[in-house]
């Protein structure tokens, strides 16, 4: 039970399973990065253990504790943090604000607001954030709202970390950027796990790879051997490994 | 690190602020030199209507329970202010924030039913418990509330007529100017940052610890008190009631509604513009009668359709303009006194990877 974060028997269907009998265990500071082609159960997977959704069969075990039917806003108090793949910030309000509610709500029992501007402007500048600090989120654009999703994951002092996505769309360079933030993230203790359809980014970062196929994993391992494994390569051709 | 502090004000809510105060403080003192009344008397409805709209706003532009049952906190209001001052002998103005408890004491088990709806099946749930203690308070031996029944000169306390109408004016500001400062207190404290990020985005909001349901619960109580509390004025202003005036929709939901539609829904500016509006338009349509709700349903119509943020939303779209101070920035440190705000790619702080 020394695992941060495990599922067994993880089962969800919308009609269809999405996610089939999948078990997966996370050591503290590990960086695990999760591949595979569109409708593999990626997203679903990583919902499931956010508690954005709840499983149709299944546990999900945060420091050994069942968190199955815990709800998405006591997980991320327990430290569970999330990005999501299509940003979801508070438009509205201010980079400050929407990093706020983060800092306030997100870790163990609220704090007041002004106990909280201390990890407010740590997040934003570990996230790059700073110099927008002021500026309404609904102005921003795809890579400010990708670091936005960032920032407001570390302002809940997470001990995981679950990122989905947070590179695509953008350029080479924005890549390159954002890559340089998640590996201080990861050395500075968060254990990361990260979908990615970007590898030669996830590879920089992760030392496991998961790779998934309709809802079931198909290989597990260090990343080169998962990347050149004949099963990977059939269902996830035309990415190369770097 | 530090160094670094959240800031509320801006250049505009210190005029704002000051021109609030001033213009209550020429209310508070209006009985003493508007002799013949004729402000005063349409301003007791004008002002308890803020209150409401305040209220409605509250619970519909910022925490995302759109009710359309708020008859029923003004029916409580009036109804227990009636049986408290006719047969439990209370003094009427002490019976006041009771009727206010009872209506947020009451707003408990409605909330149970209630918060177990979404969206438009929220909204006519409201609307039906309402029916339902419109009915009940009809048939109830005790209400009679099929019959017009009026405070006795006993329970009204003794208080001299001119005591009583400049009191009830004076609490009908106060419901006004509190129901005001009630909406920005909760925006400026963490009740209202849950609400404005769980209304921009639920899932994003539970995702960084908000419990939503729970921040829905305290502004509802919090509306049902005060929106009792206006009940029990209501009743003092009119000294008389029956269950259907007192648990009306139209008169405390609907018209409520299209003042804050009109206004601007989600903001704290828009309810003061829209009663306002209403006023205007009420005195110019006169004794319209049909045809008044036909033409305050097409402006209401229009308006949501051109402006659907209302006339508060036109300004902003002129000019920025934030006349309460419940927005926080942050302010302080070496690098945040200019945020850019143009649309050009981001500056990205450079770090130590």
């Amino acid at each position: 039970m020394s695992a941060l974060l495990a599922v067994e028997g993880l089962v969800k269907s919308f009609g269809v399973r999405v996610i089939d009998d999948l078990s997966l265990s996370v050591e503290p500071c590990d960086a695990l990065g999760v591949v595979g082609p569109n409708g593999a159960g990626k997203t679903t997977m990583l919902n499931l253990l956010a508690g954005d959704l709840s499983p149709d069969e299944g546990r999900v075990l945060f420091q050994g504790e069942d968190v199955t039917r815990t709800p998405a806003e006591a997980r991320c108090r327990m430290g569970i943090a999330r990005t999501s793949q299509i940003p979801r910030p508070f438009e509205g309000m201010t980079v400050f604000e929407n990093v706020l509610v983060g800092a306030v709500f997100g870790a163990g029992v609220p704090r007041r607001e002004a106990d909280a501007v201390d990890i407010v402007v740590s997040s934003l500048e570990r996230a790059g954030m700073l110099a927008d600090a002021n500026r309404t989120a609904g102005s921003l654009p795809l890579l400010g709202r990708k670091r936005l999703e960032l920032a407001r994951a570390l302002s809940t002092e997470p001990t995981i970390l679950l990122l989905d996505e947070i590179a695509g769309g953008l350029t080479e360079g924005e890549v390159d950027e954002l890559v340089g933030t998640i590996q201080s993230i990861h050395t500075g203790g968060v254990t990361i796990v990260w979908i990615e359809h970007i590898v030669h980014a996830l590879l920089r970062v992760v030392d496991r790879i998961m790779a998934m196929s309709f809802g079931v994993k198909i290989a597990e391992g260090d990343p080169e051997t998962v990347m050149a494994s004949p099963e990977v390569q059939e269902v996830y051709m035309g990415v190369e490994p770097e | 690190m530090s160094g670094y502090r959240i800031s509320r004000r801006t250049p505009e809510s210190t005029v704002g602020l000051i021109g609030f105060g001033a213009l209550v403080v020429v209310l508070a003192t209006l009985p003493w030199w508007d002799s013949d009344g004729s402000l005063q008397t349409p301003l007791v409805a004008i002002l308890y209507y803020l209150a409401l709209a305040q209220m409605w706003n509250l619970l519909a532009g910022f925490a995302g329970l759109v009710s359309i049952g708020q008859q029923m906190f003004v029916g409580i209001g009036v109804y227990g202010l009636l049986q408290m001052a006719e047969v439990g002998g209370v003094d009427p103005y002490v019976a006041i924030p009771l009727a206010g408890l009872l209506a947020a004491g009451l707003s408990i088990p409605v909330a149970a039913f209630a918060f177990r709806l979404r969206g438009g099946y929220f909204a006519i749930g409201t609307w039906v418990v309402a029916e339902v203690m419109r009915l009940l308070t009809t048939e109830s031996n005790d209400f009679r509330g099929g019959d017009v029944r009026a405070l006795t000169r006993e329970s009204l306390g003794g208080y001299s007529l001119e005591t009583r109408t400049n009191s009830v004016y004076w609490l009908a500001l106060a419901l006004a100017v509190g129901g005001t400062a009630i909406v920005v207190l909760v925006l400026r404290s963490r009740l209202g940052l849950a609400l404005r990020a769980a209304r921009d985005n639920e899932g994003g909001a539970r995702s960084l610890g908000v419990s939503i349901g729970r921040a829905q619960l305290i502004t509802w109580v919090v509306v049902a008190f005060w929106t009792g509390c206006t009940g029990a004025v209501i009743l003092l202003h009119t000294t008389s009631t029956t269950a259907g005036s007192a648990f009306s929709v139209t008169r405390w939901t609907a018209l409520v509604i299209f003042m804050v539609v009109i206004g601007g829904v989600g903001s704290t500016t828009g309810p003061i513009i829209g009663v306002l509006v209403y006023w205007i338009i009420d005195e110019q349509l006169g004794d319209a009668d049909a045809w008044r709700f036909i033409i305050l349903g097409g402006i209401a119509a229009v308006m949501a359709t051109v402006a659907p943020k209302g006339v508060y939303g036109l300004l902003q779209q002129w000019r920025p303009l934030q006349f309460f101070p419940v927005r926080r920035r942050l302010a302080g440190g070496p690098s945040t006194n200019t945020p850019p705000q143009a649309a050009e790619p981001e500056v990205v702080v450079e770090e130590g990877q």
